[in-house]
Formats: structure tokens, C-alpha cells, sequence
């Protein structure tokens, strides 16, 4: 039953970086904004966070560097799509390949670079429920945040007034402007949100999960991440299934390997990715009417609902 | 000028005076006042482009007024924007209604109220819930604005203006959106907060909403004030139409001759289906006969099917089964129904019969009949003669020959597609909401075309909103609900009631 286990728990570990980025994609998109780039963010997120807790030993430090460059890739896209008006798709696209190009060339001295990274850290007394404690709570510190963070991102998107106006601008920017607010600074505010999160994730990848740094090492996780957002109908709650599912099928083909089967390389990476699609095949048409008003307009030229 | 201190009894919520409002060449506003008192309903009235929307703009603080004094509440206040209006406790409920569909009720009023960073949804749906109460709102606080009708949402915003701290509350033309139960409902409604206190402005151009509903009566006209403040009944209708139009305009007669249905019908639909521009089904299994010299109304909320039907009789959309034929001759395409006699005002004339680059003249062959042929080239002479008879013939004041239809305002644009379309020799008129956007001249003048096109033979189509309308022109009512025929209503038993059922709920 141990497999059972390792999966899981490999599947949190290896589905937080995803998490991450889902969840600030979901404000982005909340806002009336598809950011594409969030790969991007991920990548210098990865790339910060490491090259910081390498100079310094300190990952918190990293950590917080990562969520700053996620952050100033996601603005080129913002202020590119919300103040010039260029095309969501393209300028995402562009902003991810910009990401790929700049971290390749000031990462390439990185690889195989030592670091300080997160660690283990067991919680004491919940890492002994049996199922659950090896598999939530003997993580590391960044997936425990993760916790937090989640759950606060739905408070404030639900809950409280900027997430009201989040999600007004979402679905009919028209209404925050006959009340005096300006659409632009919240679409702004929230993509830039989207890129501080996908900071995050990208720094778990490369200081808590694979502790290491290689060019493209993000390797398609940004674009999961988008497409998980629409399989969890843009509620950051339901982002956490969906992530984990991806970081299972990850986990899967290692806790296989280790148990002695020989499975192709090409195979265990192509798991994730058709898994993923599958799910998103099945749900897609039931979760689409979800979708906040404008981005449909970003998809069909469409206006939105009278 | 300065503001006359008022020694009334009672100080009004509002008092305006002095007004006035230029843009360019074109006075708006001249020398416009008027006043509110607590606990009353003032109905704005006037013509189209009398100068109410400027007026109500200047009220809420969207224009700056050219010159002109406002008094809240005995205080010199004039409003720089919309958000200054709302602190005085000025509170305005747009036609276009400005809720977010995906959000509550309680979402939405949030939007609009101050509310800090949290925002305590729970207890703030309880105020919604009583606010509601109080004012006889019966609004739900959790409902989803999408799942509400239109005079539901009107009622949401309603109550946003007046949870936000109004004292006076604008309405502008509000019923033009409603079903006529809609409308009673809504009435209610005013006359509830009327005893609440709250003073009430309503703009309407609707006589029979100023008779139920309003205490006192400003009339506007050309910019300026032909009555203030004067009490609905100490006029007569004709009066208070005389007030808006400038002259007296005599009860239109419409004369319902026996209709001959031995003949074959101009327009003949049966069992007709179609589906919308979106592919779902708009419109289930019609039958229609209008009958040559027969002016047949058709009632509807908005979106019932009826720009489908029009479309389809004109064959300008193709039916997905039944027949169609005008006159005895099947219509298959938009020439067919030319060759048969049809003319078409379409429901949206800017969008489906304009050229906005080409000039009115140029407008005039374009009727889907042959275009006027000289040589090689086109008859200008001859279309411009014809142009001159047709304007001549219908009195609507076309705009010059000349102009380009992207200068013309909507009412001029519905103008020109009118004369073009009501002046031809035609044996079926399909007309979709001919008076909008016209003044009431021009809406009696259109009228009168119509039916004088009934009189001299031709069948006529007539889709309106306005019931009173069709009620007063048509020789039989069909009414549109979902996209089939829900019921059909002579002259003789026309009534309000009946009608609103059929519209609204498919029974009657």
C-alpha cells in the first residue's frame, strides 16, 4: 500500500509549483485577462529564487525574489494587454518566450550550481495520522503555505471589496466604471497578482522540489496551470484537485521505477500531459458556462450577457 | 441670477433654475427650472431631443451647466460629478441597466456602497433584505442579477440608489424596457416610495404613466420649459399633447373597413420554423394571414421571435420549414418578396439597411428593387425626382439628399428608410418598430402612412412595443411569446390585461 502513499504525497509535492500558479492565474482571469505567460513567470520565478538562495543560503529569500521577477514578467504582459490593448494570446505568448530567452542566458552559469533548498519539515502530531500525515503534512514549508494561501485567495476574491471589484472587472467592466473605478488598475493589480503567485510556483519547482536549475525546467507546468484554471471553473478551491492530480501522474512513474518496472522515459512524461487533456476533454463544456463574461468576450469577439 | 430665497411652506428637495445648456450651435437647455418636494412624483415629459437627457445629466453631474443655480435642500449645490450628486443624495436609475449579471443582488448593491475591505456579505444581505421590505421592493438578496427579469433588475437598482442614501430618485424613462404588468408593478412601486418620502423624478413620454402616477408635470420642448410644476389635472390629454408637440394633434382614426378574405392574402405563413443567428430554434411552427387592406399588429416582449418573423417574411432568413408566399406568389429569397410587392422597415435599420458611407440620395434605389438604369450607368435624374415625390409624399422631412448616413442621428436614419420603403407602390408592408427613435410628429406622421397603405389595399405587418399603439391602428393583434403565436386579439376585444397575459406567460 505504500505506493499509494508515495503518490499522493509525491502528488502534493509535485503539484504545488502548479497550484501556485493555477490559483494566481484565477485572479488574472477573474479580472477579464488570459495570461499565457504565466510559464514565464514560472520560469523566472525558478530562476530568481535559486540563483538568491544559492548567494545567500536563505530560501525565504529566494522565495521572495522568485514572487518579485514572477511578478515583473506578469507586468510586461499587463501593461502590454490592459494599457496598449494588444492581443491577450499573442502578448502571452511573447511574454513567455521573452521569459525562456532572458532565464536560459543568465541561468546558464546556474546549472548544477549547489543551493540551500527547503526541507522536509515534519508537522508535529498531524504527520502522525496514518494516510494523511505522510501524505499532507511531512512536506515541505512551501506547500504548507500553499495551505494558506489558497483558501485566502478564494476569502479575497468572495469575501472582500477588491476581490469585488476583481470579478466585476471580470464580468462587466462597464459596471466598475459608472461606480468611479478605474478597470485598468484592477486588471493590472490582479495580473500582477497572478505573476507574484506563479513566482512562487516556479521558485517551488527549483528550490523545494527539484533542487536544481536547468534551462526550460518549467516545462510546459504554465500552460497545465491555464488549463487547469478552466477544469477547476475558476474557483481557487477546486484548483487544489486538479493539481494534485497532475503532480500524481508525475509521481506515478518514479514510485513505479523505484519498485523496479521498466517504463519508457518518453511515456512517463507524456502521462501528465494526457492525462490532463483527458479531464479536460470530459469537463470541458460543463465548466465553460462558468467562465467570467469578458473572457468570453477575449474568446468569441463576443459582448457580454445583457 | 441668484437663487430667490423660498418662503413656501414646504422647502423643496430640488429646486433648478436658470439652466441653460449649449453644445456648439445647438441650445440644449434654455433657461430650464423646475422643483422636487419630499414625498411627491414629478414626471419630466417631452419629445425626443427636448432636452430632458441634458437636463437630467446636468442634475447628476455629468455636464457642467453653461450658466443656471441648484438648491438641495435649500443649500447651493451644483454637482461636478456623478459621485457629488450621489453625497447631495441625488440618485439616478439609468434605462440601460448597469448590474453585473454573474454577481447577487447583494454583490451588486456592495459595488455601490461603502463598504471597507471586507464585505461582511452576511449582514449586509440582511440590510439588502430589509431595505427591501421597507421600500416594497421584494428583491432577494442571494438571487444571481442574471436569473431576474428586467423589472426586477430595475427594482435592484432601485434599491442600490436608494440603500446609497437618495433622497431623490431619477428615473429615466423607465417603463420603455417593461411588459404592461411590469409597468402596474413598477407604478406601485413609485407610488410606495412617494409615501415613503422620497421625492421621485420620472421622465416618461407616455400620458397614461403621468395620469396613474405623477402629482405634479414638467413639459419640455425645444430646450425649454412649457409647463412647470403644473398638476395633471387641471389639463386635458390634448392639452398636455399640444404642450409637448407645439401644436394640437387631432385622436388618430383608424378606420377598420371589413377585411376580404376571399382574396388571397398579401402575406401567407404556414407552419413556419426558423432558427436565429445563433442556430437555436426562434420561431415554432407560425401561421399567418394578413390580408390585403388589413393592418395586423404584432405584441411581444422584446426577443419573442419577432425579428425572426419579419426576417422570414421578407425572405431575408431562411425558413427551416412551412411555406411563405406575398400576394399569392412563394417567397424563397429576398428578391422573390421584392418581385411580390414587399417593403421592409427592419427592426434595426443602422444595422441592416445602411450604408453609412454612401449619401441619403444614394440610399434611395437601394429598395432591392432594379435600380433606375441610363445607359450604362444609373438614372441619377430620375431617382432624384422620385426622392423629391417621396419626401414629398410622406411629409417626413428627409435629411438633404446629400448627407451621409454616418452624420445622421437614429431618428433622422429611420427617416430616410421609411420614406424609401413607404413610398413605393407596395402590396405587403412589413414595418418592425417604425417609430422608434422619431419625435411625436413624425411618430403620428408614420402612423398616418401606415395607414394610409392599409386604406389603399396593402396588408401591413406591424411590430410594436407600444401597445397603446398597436391597440389604436390594428385591425387584429397577434401576440409573440417564445417564438410561436400565443394568441390572436380583434379589434373589438382589445384589452391591456389580456394582452400582457399572452405576452408575458403565453395564456391568457
Amino acid at each position: 500500500m505504500s505506493i499509494i502513499i508515495d503518490v499522493a504525497s509525491g502528488g502534493v509535492r509535485g503539484g504545488t509549483s502548479i497550484l501556485y500558479a493555477a490559483t494566481g492565474e484565477t485572479i488574472s482571469e477573474r479580472a477579464g485577462v488570459i495570461n499565457l505567460g504565466t510559464e514565464g513567470s514560472m520560469l523566472a520565478g525558478a530562476l530568481a529564487a535559486y540563483m538568491v538562495s544559492s548567494q545567500t543560503g536563505n530560501p525565504w529569500l529566494g522565495v521572495a525574489v522568485g514572487a518579485f521577477a514572477g511578478a515583473l514578467i506578469s507586468s510586461v504582459h499587463a501593461v502590454l494587454v490592459v494599457k496598449r490593448k494588444a492581443n491577450q494570446f499573442a502578448s502571452g505568448l511573447a511574454v513567455l518566450f521573452l521569459s525562456l530567452g532572458l532565464t536560459s542566458l543568465f541561468g546558464s552559469s546556474y546549472v548544477g550550481k549547489t543551493i540551500t533548498p527547503f526541507t522536509v519539515w515534519d508537522v508535529p502530531l498531524l504527520s502522525d495520522i496514518p494516510w494523511i500525515g505522510p501524505i499532507l503534512f511531512q512536506q515541505d514549508p512551501l506547500v504548507y503555505l500553499s495551505y494558506l494561501v489558497v483558501p485566502l485567495v478564494w476569502f479575497v476574491l468572495f469575501r472582500t471589496r477588491a476581490g469585488l471589484l476583481v470579478r466585476t472587472a471580470g464580468e462587466r467592466s462597464e459596471a466598475l466604471t459608472v461606480h468611479g473605478f478605474s478597470v485598468q488598475r484592477v486588471r493590472m493589480a490582479a495580473v500582477i497578482a497572478g505573476g507574484v503567485l506563479a513566482g512562487v510556483g516556479g521558485a517551488h519547482l527549483s528550490i523545494a522540489y527539484t533542487n536544481s536549475w536547468f534551462e526550460n525546467m518549467v516545462a510546459g507546468r504554465g500552460f497545465i496551470a491555464v488549463a487547469l484554471v478552466i477544469f477547476a471553473s475558476w474557483s481557487p478551491l477546486k484548483v487544489f484537485g486538479g493539481a494534485y492530480l497532475f503532480g500524481a501522474a508525475l509521481s506515478l512513474g518514479p514510485a513505479l521505477q523505484a519498485r523496479g518496472y521498466e517504463i519508457n522515459q518518453f511515456a512517463l512524461h507524456v502521462i501528465p500531459f494526457v492525462l490532463t487533456l483527458t479531464v479536460l476533454a470530459a469537463l470541458g463544456r460543463r465548466t465553460i458556462s462558468a467562465a467570467p463574461a469578458e473572457l468570453k468576450r477575449v474568446f468569441e469577439n463576443a459582448p457580454p450577457d445583457p | 441670477m441668484t437663487p430667490e430665497s423660498t418662503s413656501d411652506a414646504v422647502t423643496p428637495l430640488l429646486k433648478i433654475g436658470g439652466f441653460t445648456k449649449r453644445f456648439a450651435d445647438v441650445v440644449a437647455n434654455d433657461d430650464v427650472g423646475f422643483d422636487v418636494r419630499a414625498g411627491e412624483v414629478h414626471a419630466l415629459v417631452g419629445e425626443n431631443g427636448a432636452g430632458k437627457s441634458t437636463l437630467l445629466k446636468m442634475i447628476y453631474g455629468v455636464y457642467t451647466p453653461d450658466s443656471g443655480w441648484m438648491l438641495v435642500e435649500d443649500h447651493e449645490a451644483t454637482p461636478g460629478s456623478p459621485a457629488e450628486a450621489r453625497a447631495l443624495g441625488i440618485g439616478m436609475v439609468f434605462q440601460d441597466l448597469r448590474l453585473v449579471p454573474a454577481l447577487t443582488v447583494t454583490e451588486n448593491i456592495a459595488l455601490a456602497m461603502d463598504t471597507g475591505w471586507n464585505l461582511k456579505l452576511d449582514a449586509l444581505a440582511t440590510r439588502v433584505s430589509d431595505a427591501s421590505q421597507r421600500f416594497g421592493l421584494g428583491v432577494d438578496p442571494a438571487a444571481l442579477v442574471r436569473h431576474l427579469s428586467i423589472g426586477e433588475r430595475q427594482r435592484v437598482e432601485i434599491l442600490k440608489v436608494l440603500m446609497t442614501g437618495a433622497k431623490l430618485v431619477i428615473l429615466d424613462e423607465p417603463t420603455s424596457v417593461l411588459a404592461p404588468q411590469e409597468v402596474d408593478a413598477l407604478l406601485g412601486v413609485v407610488r410606495h416610495l412617494r409615501d415613503q418620502g422620497l421625492g421621485i423624478v420620472i421622465v416618461t413620454h407616455k400620458l397614461r404613466e403621468v395620469r396613474a402616477i405623477a402629482d405634479r408635470v414638467t413639459v419640455l420642448r425645444g430646450g425649454k420649459t412649457v409647463l412647470v410644476g403644473a398638476t395633471p389635472g387641471d389639463y386635458t390629454d390634448d392639452e398636455l399633447i399640444e404642450a409637448m408637440v407645439g401644436r394640437s394633434v387631432p385622436p388618430l382614426i383608424a378606420l377598420r373597413d371589413a377585411v376580404d378574405t376571399a382574396v388571397p392574402p398579401a402575406l401567407l405563413m404556414e407552419g413556419v420554423s426558423a432558427n436565429s443567428d445563433r442556430g437555436h430554434q426562434a420561431l415554432t411552427s407560425v401561421t399567418l394571414r394578413v390580408y390585403p387592406g388589413e393592418l395586423v399588429g404584432v405584441a411581444g416582449v422584446a426577443g419573442s421571435g419577432q425579428r425572426e418573423l419579419c426576417e422570414v417574411a421578407m425572405g431575408l432568413r431562411d425558413a427551416s420549414a412551412g411555406t411563405i408566399s406575398v400576394s399569392g406568389s412563394p417567397v424563397t429569397n429576398p428578391k422573390t418578396a421584392a418581385t411580390a410587392g414587399a417593403v421592409c422597415v427592419p427592426e434595426d435599420p443602422v444595422a441592416d439597411s445602411v450604408v453609412s458611407r454612401l449619401s441619403v440620395l444614394e440610399h434611395m434605389p437601394l429598395d432591392g428593387r432594379p435600380i433606375p438604369a441610363s445607359g450604362l450607368g444609373v438614372a441619377w435624374a430620375l431617382i432624384r425626382r422620385r426622392t423629391d415625390e417621396a419626401n414629398a409624399k410622406l411629409g417626413l422631412r428627409m435629411a438633404p439628399k446629400h448627407r451621409k448616413l454616418s452624420e445622421l442621428s437614429g431618428g433622422n436614419i429611420q427617416r430616410v428608410i421609411l420614406t424609401r420603403e413607404l413610398a413605393l407602390d407596395s402590396t405587403l408592408v412589413v414595418a418592425a418598430y417604425p417609430s422608434r427613435g422619431l419625435d411625436a410628429a413624425n411618430v403620428r406622421r408614420t402612423q398616418e402612412v401606415l395607414l394610409e397603405a392599409r386604406s389603399r389595399g396593402a396588408g401591413v405587418l406591424m411590430v410594436s412595443e407600444d401597445l397603446d399603439e398597436l391597440m389604436s391602428m390594428a385591425d387584429r393583434i397577434v401576440v409573440m411569446h417564445d417564438g410561436h403565436i400565443s394568441g390572436e386579439v380583434p379589434a373589438a376585444a382589445f384589452d391591456r390585461q389580456r394582452l400582457g397575459q399572452l405576452m408575458v406567460e403565453g395564456v391568457s
